[in-house]
């Protein structure tokens, strides 16, 4: 009897375990099944992604070719399919295209291709296309540039012709030149792109070395000039399209023009009938070309304007701008056409010029055929939130030496935007005089949206913009 | 007859059958206390091999989507940072609010992490000390000879050997992300290996 009961002990002993085995067991056997099917599907979705990666390709082609086609060839507004085959011919899905043009006075594409497998899996990318514009880099030059050390910069900066930096660079240094003989010490040519950060790079032709801790992503040099004297075609575009349905006013007949930029979407513009008079014994005692105060001293209303529908406000005169936006994308260019060295115009800029967005809805382009400059009667702390091109002349402040006092030493110049500048740019002198803090600070959403109608630097469509939504 | 009853009644197990009882009984019990272990350690492995399987597909397809959109930072600031064998510093939008966060792969104590960075105030500024950290792959044992991250230009065609230290930051195309994750204390054991190539199409410039 006994023998019977103790029998039965161990087959419920084995059944529960090996009832705990199966649940057990059959759980992972299920996890890893699901395992499996999360792999295949992965692979299902990767399929998916470079289909819709072919879709872009293959508009990105269509466009170097067919540069202001944005319907695929075809007249109706889309989306445009497109079969999709493997090596052999066979369809393994197909990519479907929505395209935006760009807006009036930007070269912005935005492509939207969705890739899809035969399962049915889809993926969607969102490209933007555009032709590169000067607003691409933090600093461009046609001149010899100088960084002094302490100074950081983020955005790509370039020179038509020597370099010498000597701070810290976040994005590419490139030159137009391979060497040259920088001005600023004597001896034999240097390398285009050059520090003098401890230790001094090495002359030519002795290897340029990395230097990650000055130029971050690296230098190259040579590589093609920006063309400034290219901008002129770019200033005749822009006030035609200023005249038709921008804002435009030809010559003042007085000293120039005064915008007072309104965050209601509206702008003052005023006549300076004079200038401001330098304090005795303040003159041009450095030779400067066009040396004055460039600061308002009496000017007349002539009324309240909307800002023009394509953004675009062209004065053939001197323009002093200041004021801000709010949801707005403007350009004010100031030019004499055609170019003549002795009627070239500035835009001076004694007040702030701010955004109320920094988040690349609001935009300012500040293109003077002459110099942009901060006056003599700058503020002691001024903020610029533009993108400044001075074409033929300098981005800075004219030398206002110490007679000119209170006016010589200012306090802090804050920059968000970009510099173009054909003279080498400078709002400090060694003296001390000018503004003693400068943040140049790269505005990043130039890039993607530079001022409308800002002048490019090439012809094809680049990837600006690659994400997947 | 029931002298006989009377003794078979008092005999007992002999020896002999108490041993083999006691034998197989004792050979059942083992066999159930090893099956019961096994189930165990069966168990406890193949959910860490999964687990890490999970973990190593996670990682791989978080790192794929946030490298493949690298770009220039809020500031303007190149879209790679830093390159190096075990750490990767780049810039992308990885939560679609139109600013671009830094983004921070690296290695500590056999962890792959990932530290993120908002960019904050205005101008922008990308503050080192606001860098929110995640685990993404536990036990990673690469090698000297196994980097994590390698990298390549845009002549790359599937065999190249990639770039070697020091290379200019601007010439990389293409980044191999290799991880070799052992969770297993056996020296025995296989790794697993998480290998992808991630093309950074903001950099792309040949068409």
């Amino acid at each position: 009897m006994h023998t019977y009961k103790t029998k039965g002990y161990v087959l419920i002993l084995v059944l529960v375990c090996a009832s705990i085995g199966v649940v057990l067991l059959g759980g992972l056997v299920r996890w890893g099944i699901t395992d499996v099917i999360a792999t295949q599907r992965m692979s299902d979705r990767e399929q998916a992604i470079q289909i819709a990666e072919a879709g872009i390709d293959y508009y990105r082609w269509h466009l170097a070719h067919a540069p202001l086609d944005f319907m695929d060839g075809t007249a109706t507004s889309g989306p445009y399919v497109h079969s999709f085959r493997d090596k052999d011919g066979n369809i393994i899905g197909d990519f479907s295209l929505q395209i935006v043009p760009p807006p009036l006075g930007s070269t912005v594409v935005i492509v939207t291709s969705t890739g899809r497998t035969l399962e049915g899996v889809q993926r969607s990318l969102r490209v933007q296309f555009a032709k590169p514009s000067i607003a691409k880099y933090a600093v461009v030059a046609n001149s010899m540039m100088r960084f002094g050390a302490g100074t950081e910069v983020f955005g790509p900066i370039h020179s038509n012709q020597g370099l010498r930096f000597d701070g810290v660079a976040h994005n590419l240094v490139t030159s137009g030149v391979a060497t040259y003989d920088d001005p600023d010490h004597s001896g034999v040519n240097e390398y285009g792109v050059h520090t003098h950060d401890f230790p001094t790079d090495p002359l030519p032709p002795t290897a340029v070395p990395s230097r990650a801790d000055v130029f971050e992503i690296g230098r190259t040099f040579p590589v093609p000039s920006i063309d400034f004297g290219g901008i002129t075609s770019n200033l005749s575009q822009l006030k035609s399209n200023a005249q038709a349905s921008g804002f435009y006013r030809p010559g003042s007949g007085s000293l120039g023009y005064h915008v007072v930029l309104k965050t209601n979407d509206t702008f003052d513009l005023y006549r300076v009938t004079s200038m401001t008079n330098a304090p005795g014994g303040c003159n041009n005692s450095a030779g400067q070309s066009g040396w004055g105060t460039w600061s308002v001293q009496n000017q007349v209303l002539l009324g309240n304007y909307a800002f023009p529908s394509n953004g675009i406000l062209f004065f053939e005169d001197h323009v002093f701008v200041n004021g801000q936006i709010n949801s707005a994308r403007l350009n004010i260019v100031s030019a004499v056409l055609p170019d003549n060295a002795a009627t070239r115009k500035n835009i001076i800029i004694n007040n702030d010029v701010l955004y109320t967005k920094y988040d690349g809805t609001d935009t300012i382009g500040l293109i003077a055929q002459g110099n942009v400059l901060a006056g003599m009667v700058s503020e002691n702390d001024l903020r610029i939130d533009a993108a400044l091109i001075a074409q033929n002349g300098l981005v800075g402040r004219l030398y206002y030496e110490s007679d000119c006092s209170p006016y010589d030493d200012r306090s802090t110049l804050t920059l968000w935007g970009m510099i173009a500048t054909n003279l080498r740019y400078g709002f400090a002198y060694t003296d001390n005089t000018g503004y003693a803090t400068r943040n140049i600070n790269y505005d990043g959403n130039l890039l993607y949206s530079p001022p409308p109608g800002f002048p490019l630097t090439g012809d094809q469509y680049v990837t600006v913009f690659w994400e997947e939504i | 007859m029931s002298t006989i009853q009377s003794s078979r009644k008092n005999l007992g197990f002999s020896l002999v059958e108490i041993l083999v009882v006691l034998g197989i009984a004792v050979l059942i019990g083992l066999i159930a206390t090893k099956l019961l272990i096994d189930m165990f350690s069966v168990n406890r492995s193949v959910s860490a091999s999964l687990s890490q399987t999970g973990e190593g597909r996670r990682a791989i397809k978080t790192m794929t989507a946030e490298l493949r959109t690298a770009s220039p930072s809020s500031v303007g600031a190149y879209a790679l940072e830093q390159t190096g064998t075990s750490s990767l510093i780049f810039y992308s939008d990885i939560d679609s609010d139109s600013e671009k966060e830094r983004i921070r792969y690296f290695l500590q104590s056999g962890v792959l992490m990932r530290g993120v960075i908002n960019a904050t105030g205005s101008p922008l500024v990308y503050n080192v000390a606001n860098e929110m950290r995640t685990e993404l792959v536990h036990a990673v044992k690469n090698s000297t000879t196994t980097p994590l991250f390698s990298y390549y230009n845009e002549t790359y065609a599937g065999t190249s050997t990639p770039l070697v230290e020091p290379f200019n930051i601007s010439v990389v195309r293409l980044v191999k992300i290799y991880i070799v994750a052992d969770t297993s204390s056996s020296a025995s054991s296989t790794p697993d290996i998480y290998t992808t190539q991630v093309n950074l199409r903001n950099l792309k410039d040949n068409l």
